[in-house]
């Protein structure tokens, strides 16, 4: 449950980006995300207390607390709050494209801020943490790890990355960002600017393994609103392909093109079952961190 | 309606702003920023009917703020068009009296002028005098009118005449006729200036000079430029320069008639030139500065010689000989001496001291201590510079003296003093070259002359009126500037529909703009 949280405790991106600390930075994203938040806890089986009830028949009989019986001649089943100790796998996409800047703020930015959030919050719900940062048709990853020493290690290596190639095929991202072990929850943040069908695929696959996954695509304003004005070139940065025109002119074509691109993402993703967030880099980072707890609350 | 050229045509030189919006569109189109996305598969090239639609657009914005500055530039030129004028109404032919008049001996270097005057007056076109309050009349018959200025004798002609009617003006083309500032004419004049050719000569000044001989500078001037020259002449006599003559005659009433001669003959000038000798100079000397009235001497004879000043004759007393307590008045002749020079040991007499009070200067070189000096001072501002290798200090030092020259310690040089109507002035040095470079230097007769000409009389009390030629550009008449012009005139019409013109497609500029992306 979530009630509304006041949009001056987040800070606009731009600033945060001014801050070098990306663990600062994660820890006021995340606190200030959470003063607004209840935290979803279910009793169950665990180690933390929670209360005692009356022992029902078809319960563990092992659950019987006997010290309570010795004290009491009843029998009183122990409740404990359940331990949702999952992974959390965290993929951000650092190819080229990512080095696109609006505002001062690149999306490369922007991700390694929500990257280092989720990290932090996945922490402290006591989560496991994997990281994998895809960039030059390879992923760098950090395998999952539970404390702070594995997020300190995120952390570092996220502050380490610089954009570069472009987006792997499924054959090589498939094969180290899957677990057919457990379910995950896996977050992909990215622009997904890829060439081919391969990260529609990838995801698909991830969801039909039955783990939960959210997808960030990150937009710069001057992309969604096309705001660029005369005579420009354009250059691709992951293909260096320039096109050459006035922006004026190119707006129209080129919004409803975008239009019908970000629907069709929408629409075949949530037929997957893959949850889809459009973040737009002027947004504060509350929204993503919203529907990650979200997904969270969904695996078991 | 016809066309009549342009009121301040330099404005036409901001068409050169122009070039300014012509550069700022071949820039931006040449120029294309580099913009790095991330990705341009949304992107297609803009060879759209829209992107034809922008630059067409912006060609015609172009266009637009090019006409802008054009009317702009056009409207500050002030074009002028002079419209039909009424029926009946013809151009008015404007001629000096003395274009008429001296038609016989101006006619061969005029030819040009001429005819065109006879051309318009035989085309019916009426004929008006350029003179003062002088209307229309017969060529062959010119009104005896004074030489006046031209210019104004124009303008009181064009606000006579009814409007849009244009003027052919046949004048002189000398500076004397030209004087003033130009008039603003809102009408299309014609200019035809008749040449002089003949040289005109003026007295310019005369100098009275000792034993009643003058220094006359007669001025001379013709097409090709003004000269001057001297001729030394008699009263009474003649004197000859070439084919140039003047002879001086005694006038009425003190005043002296001088007559030019040699090759055209020119009006006789009467210049208020004293008939009697100027005041001379007087130098009184002790036997053993002897050689210091010989410098002063020779430097005043050259400045009364130069006839720059009128200077009677230099007269060396040694004090032997003149009387024990002289007196100005005693020491120049027939007039009292405008400067008299005391070059001894002893103290000035009072009298010479007193007779001062009534006008002249005197100069004394009085020492009572000497001793070595290095120092320099310029007697002119702006002059040569001097050496002083010896000064003294007069013993008593004067009252009420003011320094004019001192050396690098402050100390006097040479002090001056007012004596009622003149003036003592106090060399601290001798008149010699073993005490200072000043008499041999040029500077000392430049001081000379600056001290004779405060003491003695003016030359002559009046500088005849001359007739010098006009410069070329003297000759024509400058056009009416637009802002000058009046508020009903054609011209100034025609300019502020231009601005309305200019500011409605400025308006309509701003208004494609607003709707055309850069």
């Amino acid at each position: 449950m979530t009630r509304s949280v006041p949009q001056s405790r987040f800070l606009a991106p731009a600033t945060l980006a001014a801050i070098h600390d990306l663990r600062l930075v994660a820890r006021r994203v995340v606190e200030g995300f959470l003063a607004g938040e209840h935290v979803d806890r279910r009793p169950g089986a665990g180690i933390e207390f929670s209360q005692y009830r009356g022992f029902e028949p078809g319960d563990d009989p092992r659950t019987i607390d006997w010290r309570a019986y010795a004290r009491s001649d009843r029998f009183y089943v122990r409740e404990a709050e359940v331990e949702r100790d999952i992974t959390v796998r965290l993929v951000l996409d650092a190819t080229a494209s990512m080095a696109h800047e609006d505002g001062g703020v690149r999306k490369l930015d922007y991700g390694r801020m929500l990257t280092a959030a989720l990290a932090y919050l996945a922490d402290r719900q006591g989560d496991r943490v994997s990281f994998h940062a895809v960039l030059d048709g390879t992923t760098a990853d950090l395998p999952a790890r539970r404390g702070r020493r594995g997020l300190r290690r995120v952390l570092h290596r996220l502050e380490g990355i610089a954009p570069s190639g472009a987006w792997p095929p499924w054959e090589t991202l498939g094969r180290r960002i899957t677990n057919v072990r457990e379910k995950e929850l896996v977050v992909v943040v990215g622009d997904l600017y890829d060439r081919g069908p391969e990260m529609r695929r990838g995801l698909a696959t991830l969801r039909t393994l039955g783990h939960e996954v959210l997808v960030l695509h990150l937009m710069a304003r001057n992309e969604l609103d096309f705001t660029y004005r005369g005579d420009l070139a354009f250059e691709d940065l992951e293909t260096g392909a320039i096109v050459r025109g006035n922006a004026e002119a190119m707006r129209p074509g080129y919004l409803e093109r975008l239009g019908a691109s970000l629907e069709r993402w929408r629409v075949e993703l949530l037929e997957a079952g893959v949850t889809y967030e459009l973040l737009a880099l002027d947004r504060p980072l509350d929204l993503a961190l919203r529907s990650f707890l979200l997904r969270r609350g969904r695996l078991p | 309606m016809s066309w009549a050229g342009w009121a301040s045509p330099a404005w036409l030189g901001a068409l050169g702003l122009l070039a300014v919006p012509i550069a700022v569109h071949l820039l931006s189109r040449g120029r294309q920023r580099r913009v790095r996305v991330g990705s341009v598969r949304w992107l297609a090239p803009a060879a759209t009917a829209r992107a034809r639609r922008l630059r067409l657009a912006r060609r015609g914005l172009l266009a637009l703020r090019c006409l802008v500055l054009a009317l702009v530039a056009a409207a500050l030129a002030g074009p002028r068009l002079t419209f039909p004028a009424g029926p009946g109404a013809r151009d008015w032919v404007l001629v000096a009296p003395e274009v008429a008049a001296e038609r016989g001996r101006l006619e061969a270097a005029n030819r040009e002028p001429y005819a065109r005057l006879d051309a318009l007056l035989a085309g019916g076109a009426p004929l008006r005098w350029l003179a003062p309050g002088a209307g229309a009349g017969e060529l062959a018959t010119p009104p005896p009118a004074p030489a006046a200025d031209s210019w104004s004798l124009v303008q009181e002609a064009s606000r006579a005449a009814p409007p849009a009617v244009a003027f052919e003006v046949f004048a002189l083309d000398r500076a004397a006729s030209l004087r003033g500032a130009r008039p603003q004419i809102d009408r299309q004049v014609v200019w035809h200036a008749v040449v002089d050719p003949a040289p005109n000569r003026w007295i310019e000044r005369a100098v009275p000079l000792a034993g009643s001989r003058l220094a006359v500078f007669v001025g001379e001037s013709d097409p090709a430029g003004t000269r001057y020259r001297r001729l030394d002449v008699a009263a009474g006599a003649a004197a000859r320069d070439g084919e140039l003559e003047v002879a001086v005659e005694d006038g009425p009433e003190g005043r002296r008639a001088f007559v030019i001669g040699g090759g055209s003959l020119a009006a006789d000038d009467a210049l208020a030139v004293p008939q009697r000798e100027p005041p001379g100079a007087a130098i009184l000397f002790a036997a053993e500065r002897a050689a210091d009235a010989a410098y002063v001497q020779a430097g005043l004879e050259a400045v009364r010689d130069s006839g720059a000043v009128a200077l009677g004759a230099v007269r060396p007393l040694a004090l032997g000989a003149a009387a024990a307590e002289p007196s100005r008045q005693d020491l120049g002749g027939p007039e009292p001496a405008a400067l008299v020079f005391w070059l001894s040991p002893d103290p000035v007499p009072a009298a010479l001291r007193e007779s001062v009070t009534a006008g002249g200067v005197l100069v004394s070189d009085q020492l009572a201590r000497s001793e070595p000096c290095d120092c320099v001072v310029r007697p002119l501002a702006g002059g040569l510079p001097v050496r002083f290798d010896r000064r003294g200090d007069p013993d008593p030092p004067l009252a009420a003296a003011a320094a004019l020259w001192e050396d690098r310690h402050g100390r006097p040089l040479l002090e001056a003093e007012r004596l009622g109507d003149g003036a003592w002035l106090r060399l601290h040095s001798r008149f010699h070259p073993a005490w200072t470079d000043l008499v041999l230097s040029p500077a000392f007769p430049a001081w000379l002359l600056e001290l004779a000409s405060d003491a003695s009389p003016a030359a002559s009390a009046r500088i005849a009126p001359s007739d010098r030629r006009a410069a070329p550009d003297q000759a024509t008449p400058r056009r009416a500037a637009a802002g000058a012009a009046a508020p009903d005139a054609p011209g100034a019409q025609t300019g502020r529909w231009l601005w309305l013109g200019a500011a409605a497609l400025l308006a309509l500029e701003r208004r494609v703009a607003a709707g055309t992306p850069a």
